[in-house]
């Protein structure tokens, strides 16, 4: 039977993931977490999105905002919204093809 | 698995990680379904977190002056002297029932080769218990005093570590029947296996243990200070040792190349990978203490 769910390591990256959440605003890591959940499929662990949010604060491409009760949100800066959709293009150019080339198989 | 366990282990993370993040790192948790599968991921990405910190001091080049200050510099050394112990084990893993060991009899230069391992290894044992017993005196005083049960826990697993390295060593010997016989049939193999990785682990959680309880005890720099000669000792024991084991291997190749390159060594491996592996990981630990020991020496 084949495997539908083969992760393709680029549609899983966290970091592409968060950024994708916070693209619709600003979130908290807990909302980030069920909105990835949602959109994508893809469970982020706590490690794990913390590990993505701490190199992105750090490249400038996400920023923190002040905390509410302790939960801090984070947005997207504009030069992580350009980073983002440059990244989005460029997979889009990819299911295109890749699509095309389906229908013509 | 309750959210106060995960919650426990956000304390892996570097200190530096934690004035940042950690407030609201708890605050998620106290959100989170605890499961195994968050908890190891916790402690994955607390390495993570140590890498990318290691990896940004060495960008920047704050390395060696991290080790200007005594307690980083002694306890790296140290930390590296246990690397160095392991892989040490390792080579006497390999020496074990090694026709190598035979052909020493005959041949005065390989044998020397061994002396001067045990010599340049009874060296840093010697060099780091000077400089160690004095600091882990002071570290359990203070840790007493001061009532900080947690630094006394960290102390107190070199002890169970090495009662169930202990314990383990009887069941081996209750089940090989005498002190000499390697153990026998598919379970003997087994277990003679198994003791070889309950040592290692005992090393290394013994290893970091001390290494946490020290960086987290209230011993002063000036304790640390102290350790400054038996870790310059105990850095150019463990070369001499390294020389040792190198001469070992070229003379070994010289005198028995058929030997060298196709009787196992350690965990199946030709003995030739298995010294080269010892090699690679004896001049990593030595690079570690010399770059730590000549930090230390930068602040006198």
């Amino acid at each position: 039977m084949p495997d539908h769910t083969l992760d393709f390591s680029r549609l899983s990256d966290p970091p592409l993931l968060i950024m994708a959440s916070l693209a619709g605003g600003a979130k908290h890591g807990y909302a980030m977490m069920q909105d990835i959940r949602q959109f994508s499929g893809q469970r982020l662990e706590p490690g794990t999105l913390y590990g993505a949010l701490t190199r992105l604060e750090a490249r400038g491409w996400i920023e923190p905002l002040p905390s509410e009760e302790r939960r801090r949100p984070y947005r997207l800066t504009a030069a992580g919204a350009a980073a983002l959709a440059e990244q989005l293009r460029q997979l889009e150019r990819v299911a295109a093809t890749g699509l095309r080339r389906l229908a013509e198989a | 698995m309750a959210h106060r366990h995960l919650a426990w282990l956000v304390r892996l993370y570097p200190r530096r990680w934690r004035a940042r993040y950690e407030d609201e790192f708890r605050a998620l948790l106290e959100d989170y379904h605890a499961s195994p599968r968050a908890a190891a991921d916790i402690v994955w990405g607390a390495l993570d977190a140590h890498l990318l910190a290691l990896a940004a001091r060495l960008s920047s080049g704050r390395i060696l002056p991290m080790f200007r200050r005594p307690q980083a510099s002694a306890i790296t050394v140290f930390s590296a002297w246990a690397a160095f112990v392991m892989a040490g084990l390792g080579f006497y893993g390999v020496l074990d029932d090694n026709p190598l060991t035979v052909l020493a009899r005959s041949y005065l230069a390989l044998h020397l080769a061994v002396l001067v391992v045990q010599a340049g290894a009874v060296l840093a044992l010697l060099a780091v218990a000077a400089g160690a017993l004095p600091v882990a005196a002071a570290l359990l005083r203070s840790a007493i005093r001061e009532r900080r049960t947690g630094i006394l826990a960290l102390l107190a697993v070199p002890l169970a570590a090495g009662l169930a390295v202990f314990a383990y060593g009887a069941v081996l010997l209750v089940y090989s029947r005498c002190l000499t016989c390697a153990p026998a049939g598919p379970l003997g193999h087994a277990l003679a296996y198994g003791f070889q990785f309950v040592v290692l682990a005992a090393v290394v959680a013994s290893t970091a243990a001390a290494a946490l309880a020290l960086a987290r005890g209230g011993v002063g720099q000036r304790t640390y200070g102290l350790t400054r000669l038996p870790a310059a000792l105990a850095t150019v024991a463990m070369a001499i040792a390294l020389a040792g084991i190198l001469a070992w291997g070229l003379l070994a190749l010289a005198i028995a190349p058929a030997v060298f390159l196709t009787t196992p060594g350690i965990f199946a491996l030709p003995t030739v990978l298995a010294w080269l592996g010892i090699v690679a990981a004896m001049v990593l630990a030595l690079v570690v203490a010399g770059a730590a020991t000549t930090g230390g020496y930068r602040t006198a």
